[in-house]
């Protein structure tokens, strides 16, 4: 992490309140399935695999071979080793890279990008296994399944340079379904803006996935207009033009049409049982990730 | 210029174009669609969706209207199409054509012919004439005044308002033929007797004449005029003058009245120059000549004088005024000495030493300002516009003081010198005129010089409002209006208006679509300044 030079959004993001907010989040999370609302799944614990956790008194029914001859000579008491168990979640987040994450004031891609550095740290904190994957029309970058301090250094320097990189011209997290394999969870991080409210890529990778939870980002900006008289809008990703004649009509008539697409999708995951949250462009990461994280909070905002 | 035409046929009727070569400017369309192009690209603003901003109805699923893109481009191209094709000339040709009939109102048209009045006789026949192409839109107008109309429906109605078509009272003046309308017929009704009427129409895109008229012979009193004997004031030496317009020489009784002598007596009457019979009468009488027996046109045959016209004016003298001034009054023939306060008189002279020492009075009045002192020579006296006539008189080697305006007057010096003003006049509204005369009328040198007496007999004028010293008073005919005989023979020019090319000139609706256009563009570029002026409350930018 120190060699890591990281510019803004990304530098904004303090690893002390990310490690607090770990903390915060593993005891919210205690217990939880993983397919609840909001949640990381389990938090690290004992089971099978090859990395140590802790040790224990021996009970009757534990193998021999993980006695620990030593601490037993210690301590006087039969001890046997646990490890971490190897079956914990693996988790792809899903970053929206399509040209429409960037318009307005970039509040949406600053904090898409924060917000997948933070749930990034978050999981790997809590023992799981993260890929990244920045999508638009097509898959922009990928960062393999891993886990670690060192991992999550891997996952900056993708985000970095996503940051870096001219958007896509289209809005379809269905192209991170090869990346996933069965029982794998996703977090896609959107601004939702495609026509038929993402209901087909969504679906998609739930079919693909075990578990599926949905940032929804929203700008205010994405339906407002100056007060020109005659504009061409040009579309962010098609590059598709429109002259029309601003007014408050059409701003409301905007409105309206996104309205209608962010209630088709917040259908679409409903009916899922697919996590979903609505978050202001304009919000802090740390309060848009508590937002989605926090037990008592509904999901489905 | 030399211009085709283009027709076009729709159902019931046909338009056609006087100058379609002008439909070359339609060619600014397709420029202006592309300048607007540009234009109205407008500043690019990128947006997240573009699908977000529906501007179509058919994009509208939530009952909000969105007005689209300004299509400034589509009413200033429909400008320019309605303004070509206004200055091309649209004529929307029907069976029917519009037609305006114009109408010779001279005193002539009256004569009485075989079977009624000539415009009578003129209304038959242009109503047989314009037969099956008579419509519903023809005007009457008159050749006296151009500007007066009537619009008549049915033959019935274009008939009776020529035969109750009132007598011109004045000369003859056809439109120019420029002037005229086009796309209409034109048609003349005429007996040929004005020159005038004749240079015209040999000029004017008529399409048809109406000529009536074969009478000749026509006595007229013409003038009646009188002036004051050169022997006695009181007397009018009176002239008639008798007209007649026939071919071969005719007599009449000519009967005055008003006129000391014989009222009747036999006259002669031989083609050529009008006849003047002298008489003298008496001031204030009314003269009144006529002609017997009467003939094809009797209101011509009479004419009065009224007598209201030479009377006398009265004025009475206040004040102790110089014999010279009195003298000077009673030469003046159309002015009479009243003393009496009762009746008032028309004119008042009043002579006092000061200005507050004249009498405050309702009449016209001039008053003379006497000075105490023996007054100065005045030097270099200059009369004002206002003082008309006055200005022909020198005044020279005069003694006199400068006045001032009466308190509360408003009083213009017409005569100045370089002290200051010598002669006022009050004008004002509501009031009889009155002069001011600062000049010394005691000067026995000066008042015995000719002048004096006309400067007082142009200042009498002056504030009498009409002339003194040597008044005309006539009645008299327009010059030429006893001429009846049709001799001049009316041909239509007929060359490029025919009845198949007449129609009703649609010019002035296209430009007033054009108008309309304008209008609206006007009105969506205000509303856009003050949309754009408006505070955005709420909203980005």
């Amino acid at each position: 992490m120190a060699d890591l030079a990281l510019t803004e959004p990304l530098a904004a993001l303090d690893q002390i309140e990310l490690k607090r907010l770990a903390v915060i989040a593993g005891k919210w999370l205690a217990g939880r399935s993983s397919t609840m609302g909001g949640g990381r799944p389990h938090r690290r614990q004992p089971g099978r695999g090859l990395e140590f956790f802790d040790h224990r008194p021996y009970v009757a029914g534990d193998e021999v071979r993980h006695v620990d001859w030593r601490q037993t000579a210690r301590r006087d008491s039969t001890m046997v080793r646990r490890f971490v168990h190897e079956a914990s979640t693996d988790w792809l987040v899903c970053l929206d890279c399509s040209a429409s994450m960037q318009s307005a004031m970039q509040h949406k891609w600053t904090l898409g990008l924060q917000l997948a550095a933070a749930i990034s740290y978050l999981l790997l904190y809590l023992g799981d296994r993260v890929a990244l994957a920045g999508f638009s029309k097509d898959l922009d970058a990928v960062c393999r399944p891993g886990r670690g301090a060192g991992h999550y250094t891997r996952l900056l320097m993708v985000l970095r340079d996503l940051s870096r990189q001219p958007r896509g011209n289209a809005s379809q997290p269905g192209a991170c379904a090869p990346l996933a394999r069965r029982g794998d969870a996703a977090i896609v991080i959107t601004d939702g803006l495609s026509e038929d409210g993402m209901q087909a890529d969504i679906a998609l990778l739930a079919a693909q996935c075990a578990h599926v939870q949905v940032l929804h980002l929203e700008d205010p900006l994405d339906t407002t207009l100056p007060s020109s008289v005659s504009l061409r809008l040009v579309d962010a990703e098609t590059r598709r033009a429109k002259s029309v004649a601003s007014s408050p009509a059409l701003a409301d008539a905007a409105q309206a049409a996104y309205r209608n697409i962010a209630a088709t999708l917040r259908g679409h995951c409903l009916a899922r049982d697919i996590p979903y949250t609505r978050v202001n462009a304009a919000s802090h990461w740390r309060d848009a990730l508590l937002d989605h994280l926090r037990p008592s909070a509904g999901r489905h905002v | 210029m030399h211009c085709s035409t283009i027709s076009v046929r729709p159902r019931g009727g046909m338009f056609e174009l006087r100058h379609p070569d002008l439909l070359a400017l339609f060619a600014l369309a397709p420029a202006l669609w592309w300048l607007h192009r540009l234009r109205d690209r407008g500043i690019d603003y990128p947006v997240a969706a573009l699908f977000l901003w529906r501007t179509s109805t058919k994009d509208m699923s939530q009952g909000i209207r969105i007005a689209a893109a300004d299509p400034a481009w589509r009413r200033r191209v429909s400008f320019v199409v309605f303004a070509c094709l206004a200055m091309a000339g649209p004529l929307y040709l029907t069976n029917r054509p519009a037609v305006t009939v114009w109408v010779d109102d001279s005193p002539s048209m009256y004569v009485s012919e075989s079977g009624g009045t000539r415009l009578a006789l003129a209304a038959d026949e242009l109503v047989r004439r314009l037969g099956d192409n008579f419509a519903g839109a023809l005007t009457l107008r008159s050749l006296a005044d151009p500007a007066k109309s009537l619009r008549a429906d049915t033959a019935d109605t274009v008939s009776q308002s020529l035969r109750s078509w009132p007598v011109a009272n004045s000369p003859l003046t056809p439109p120019p033929p420029a002037l005229m309308e086009r796309g209409r017929q034109h048609w003349l009704v005429s007996d040929g007797a004005d020159r005038n009427v004749a240079a015209w129409s040999s000029g004017a895109p008529l399409s048809g004449i109406v000529q009536i008229g074969s009478d000749q012979n026509n006595a007229a009193v013409t003038a009646i005029t009188a002036r004051a004997s050169a022997h006695d004031t009181n007397v009018l030496d009176v002239q008639i003058h008798i007209g007649y317009s026939g071919t071969a020489g005719d007599n009449r009784t000519l009967t005055i009245t008003g006129v000391d002598g014989p009222g009747g007596q036999r006259i002669d009457l031989a083609p050529g120059p009008s006849r003047v019979i002298a008489a003298t009468a008496m001031r204030g009488r009314n003269i009144e000549a006529r002609l017997d027996p009467p003939d094809a046109l009797p209101m011509d045959d009479s004419l009065t004088l009224p007598g209201g016209a030479s009377a006398a004016l009265s004025y009475r003298v206040i004040g102790d005024c110089p014999a010279a001034l009195i003298d000077a009054l009673a030469v003046i023939p159309k002015l009479e000495r009243a003393d009496a306060a009762d009746p008032p008189a028309a004119l008042i002279i009043a002579c006092a030493a000061a200005p507050e020492a004249l009498p405050d009075t309702s009449e016209a009045a001039m008053f003379f300002l006497t000075p105490v002192s023996p007054p100065r020579r005045v030097r270099n006296p200059v009369w004002s516009t206002e003082a008309g006539a006055l200005q022909n008189i020198a005044i020279e080697n005069v003694g006199g003081a400068v006045i001032d305006p009466p308190s509360g007057t408003a009083a213009t010096p017409i005569l100045s010198s370089d002290r200051g003003a010598l002669v006022l006049l009050q004008r004002e509204t509501g009031r009889a005129p009155a002069v001011y005369v600062g000049l010394d009328i005691a000067d026995s040198a000066w008042v015995g010089q000719p002048s004096f007496v006309l400067l007082v007999a142009r200042l009498a004028e002056l504030v009498a409002g009409q002339p003194l010293l040597d008044p005309i008073d006539a009645v008299a005919r327009i010059t030429g209006e006893e001429e009846i005989s049709p001799r001049y023979e009316l041909r239509p020019r007929g060359a490029d208006v025919t009845p198949s090319s007449a129609g009703r000139d649609i010019a002035a609706w296209l430009i007033l679509a054009a108008l309309l256009l304008v209008l609206l563009d006007l009105g969506v570029l205000v509303g856009n300044a003050r949309r754009a002026a408006a505070p955005a409350a709420g909203r980005g930018g």
